[in-house]
């Protein structure tokens, strides 16, 4: 490579389908970001297989950083309250949430594997938002799962809590 | 690839999820199945802002939240007309304690209007509730007084207090 830097970067997912994405929005992803910088300005030549994310999944998670590209970068190290304070999630990021659960849940895992860390904290709180306020059978129905607890061992989880009262 | 369900993301996920909710949401869902009771940290310190109480993971706000689940919540399922709550199905958070009770640990008063659970009160209101064995250990239901109680049942459960 003769460029002083690449202007795309071509993604392979692990369907084997190759995906070019501008260098810039594909370093939302830490994970790409911080190997382009260990392996240099040659790196971008080659195709950088994405070994736990298939065709759509990859593709939603290009949308999502395409849109946030100019978004600032998080701190390193972000685990301090401000950015998770609220459930509040915003409209753009909400439509884009309105997939199947399935999808919802690929998008967690890959933004997770790829290191992106505000897609991953959009697509927690939607899961949060899903659960909250919902009794354990609601969220059983919500989310297909099924009950694998006894009624006995139901019931003395529940006794075990400090708040409830002996019956 | 088999389709991806709640209960199989790892427990760091299932972590970062539970940072955005309250302990009674993280409690509903640790009370959902196996993998997902493993997986849920109930005590975990979260985002959503710190327990009012010093020595509880949980505060009045969350037994509010809890109490509304049907399981704790007969009433609400009832025509209007016979929403009185009953003993052992319908349930109070006490403020005082910090439990919740049956519906016979309470006078009706505490089970109804901005106290109750199904009218408009609202948290704040709702937070001033407790139940009669903490009102008399609090001194607040005195000697003598006439406390009506029992819900649905209330015709026998007039109740005086002697106890100090």
């Amino acid at each position: 490579m003769s460029t002083e830097k690449a202007s795309t970067i071509t993604l392979t997912s692990n369907d084997g389908v190759s995906i070019e994405v501008d260098r810039q929005v594909a370093e939302r992803s830490m994970l790409i970001k911080n190997m382009m910088e260990d392996l240099g300005e040659g790196a971008t030549a080659t195709a950088v297989p994405i070994p736990n994310v298939n065709e759509s999944v990859l593709k939603k998670v290009i949308e999502w950083c395409e849109h946030h590209k100019n978004d600032p970068q998080p701190a390193q190290d972000d685990d301090s309250d401000s950015r998770k304070k609220t459930t509040d999630i915003e409209e753009w990021d909400q439509k884009f949430m309105q997939v199947d659960q399935e999808m919802l849940f690929e998008i967690i895992l890959a933004s997770n594997y790829l290191d992106i860390k505000p897609l991953l904290d959009v697509g927690c709180k939607t899961v949060a938002n899903m659960i909250k306020g919902k009794s354990p059978e609601e969220i059983r129905k919500t989310f297909n799962i099924t009950n694998d607890f006894t009624p006995e061992e139901e019931e003395q989880i529940r006794r075990e809590n400090e708040w409830a009262e002996d019956r | 690839m088999a389709a991806v369900a709640l209960p199989d993301l790892p427990s760091e996920i299932i972590d970062e999820i539970s940072k955005h909710m309250s302990y009674g949401s993280r409690l509903a869902l640790q009370l959902s199945c196996r993998r997902l009771f493993a997986k849920t940290d109930l005590n975990r310190p979260t985002y959503t802002g710190s327990t009012s109480s010093p020595t509880k993971a949980y505060d009045m706000a969350d037994l509010l939240e809890i109490e509304q689940w049907p399981e704790y919540n007969a009433a609400k399922f009832k025509p209007l007309q016979s929403r009185q709550p009953v003993s052992q199905l319908d349930f109070f958070a006490c403020h005082l304690c910090l439990k919740i009770r049956s519906a016979d640990r309470f006078c009706n008063a505490m089970m109804k209007g901005k106290r109750g659970k199904l009218g408009k009160g609202t948290v704040e209101e709702r937070s001033k509730r407790f139940c009669i064995p903490c009102g008399i250990t609090h001194g607040i239901y005195q000697r003598g007084i006439y406390l009506r109680s029992g819900g649905a049942s209330g015709w026998v459960g007039m109740l005086q207090v002697w106890q100090i």
